[in-house]
């Protein structure tokens, strides 16, 4: 008589063990027929899993009859997303200079390059940023297009007149131009068109720095559309990277309309930065406009 | 409106994809919070870290994937940060596993039990049990779905949930005996053969 009793329990025990996992369906249609044959032979078993089952029945009870919001909350927080612009994340060697930038009203900004010496600072980057090869795609755009536009065509010392500077583009553009520049007293404007590069269209605006004649003096504020490849690519990424090849600093950042806006410039990274942060405004300001 | 005159107008799109995939979630989160604070006003603070920390790291949500269990994600983190000075303890070892297994053969369940005592019962359990009780009988994760919000291999949630269930039952066991010692329920109903 103890023989089978023992068995019979062994089975039971079996049985109880795989009981919850047997009751949320989680076990394999195998397994759930072993069990339900066993629950069916098995008085004592088919009691205890109803037993779990009008327990967690009546824990899900306990948990439903959790209060909701109270009323007027979900507009609260709805108000207070509505007033806070999207973050992209930033690795924690950037968050002094992210800080910085956060502290004037952006987020996000980086420095993308520093190409002090062009060979040694892909490597260099990579490590520091710990970047996906995918992020550089933008700084490598940026800095391809300075060099292949900026630095390529022969621009005038200094725009003729503010209608000269911007006269290629529509009025946002135009304002957004306008704004960047004044900002940087430093600087002159040369020219603010778009750009086709790469199969994107983007908003190039080229500044002088003041007394300087000579290539290394400009800088390029390239913006690219909200939703365009480049800047869905990079969106994909935690960081923007550097393209160190072309021998620039650039620093870019992403404006709250999903846009990029990338400097690039000859300058050290602190420069190139300190350029970002002053124009940058600007085009935060610009796409605010309802 | 953008910088381009003819693109589209983006943060207003990106806010109408917010709308559409993270606020149908709100109310659940926030009921959510409260079962994880028990306190109104932490679930607020909880709630809307939640939603604060979604909607900027929003670029990061894959579209078209679940965003009831991003946001999840999302509350587990927020929340275990907040706790952290709370449960210095952390999970047992998993040979715990077979203990807990062991027993969760010999126990049986009261049959007859009422929901406040289930509550009491909750409240009774160690923060550790109630939270992936709640993951799996209330917020109806799969085990595969909970190993991913917490991090951590499908075995060890399997044998979390089992010892959770095991000390959720040993709770109502003794609440359902206390129960009938008052008099308030007949012993024989207390559990089953």
């Amino acid at each position: 008589m103890i023989a089978p009793l023992q068995l019979r329990d062994y089975a039971c025990a079996k049985v109880r063990r795989r009981l919850d996992s047997y009751l949320t369906g989680e076990l394999s249609v195998d397994l759930s027929h072993e069990i339900l044959e066993h629950i069916d032979g098995c008085p004592g078993c088919r009691a205890e899993a109803e037993a779990r089952e009008k327990l967690r029945a009546s824990f899900r009870r306990v948990a439903a009859s959790t209060p909701g919001p109270r009323e007027g909350f979900e507009g609260e927080v709805r108000a207070l997303l509505a007033r806070t612009p999207m973050r992209r994340p930033v690795a924690a060697s950037l968050l002094l200079a992210a800080s910085v930038v956060a502290a004037a009203g952006m987020a996000g900004w980086l420095v993308l390059s520093r190409a002090a010496a062009p060979e040694a600072s892909e490597a260099t980057v990579a490590a520091t940023l710990d970047a996906p090869a995918l992020d550089a795609s933008a700084a490598e755009f940026a800095a391809l297009n300075h060099k292949s536009c900026a630095r390529a065509a022969s621009w005038p010392r200094e725009a003729a007149s503010t209608e000269a500077f911007t006269r290629s583009v529509d009025a946002p553009l135009a304002a957004a131009a306008q704004a960047a520049a004044a900002r940087l007293p430093g600087y002159a404007p040369v020219s603010a068109h778009e750009c086709a590069h790469a199969g994107e269209t983007i908003f190039h605006i080229i500044l002088r720095r003041r007394g300087d004649e000579g290539r290394d003096g400009l800088v390029s504020v390239v913006v690219t559309r909200p939703h365009s490849a480049l800047a869905a690519r990079a969106k994909t990424t935690e960081l923007l990277a550097a393209s160190s090849r072309l021998g620039f600093s650039v620093a870019g950042a992403r404006v709250t309309d999903g846009s990029l806006v990338l400097v690039v410039a000859s300058a050290d990274e602190k420069a190139v930065l300190a350029i970002g942060r002053a124009v940058l405004p600007a085009f935060a300001a610009a796409v605010a406009v309802p | 409106m953008g910088l381009f005159a003819l693109g589209p107008a983006p943060s207003d799109r990106v806010r109408e994809d917010f709308d559409r995939e993270a606020w149908p979630h709100f109310r659940e989160i926030y009921r959510a919070s409260v079962r994880l604070t028990r306190r109104p006003a932490e679930a607020e603070d909880l709630a809307q870290e939640v939603f604060l920390q979604a909607w900027k790291s929003f670029d990061r949500f894959e579209r078209g994937t679940n965003c009831r269990a991003w946001l999840y994600r999302i509350l587990w983190n927020v929340d275990h940060q907040r706790m952290r000075k709370k449960l210095p303890v952390t999970l047992g070892a998993e040979g715990e596993a077979v203990l807990a297994e062991t027993l969760a053969a010999e126990e049986t369940t009261p049959t007859e039990i009422r929901d406040e005592e289930v509550a009491a019962a909750l409240e009774a359990l160690s923060e550790e049990h109630r939270r992936i009780l709640l993951l799996s009988d209330v917020e109806e994760f799969t085990y595969k779905e909970i190993a991913t919000l917490l991090n951590v291999p499908i075995g060890t949630v399997m044998s979390r949930l089992s010892r959770a269930r095991g000390a959720l039952r040993e709770r109502v066991r003794g609440t359902a005996a206390a129960a009938a010692i008052l008099g308030s329920r007949p012993a024989a109903q207390r559990g089953n053969p």
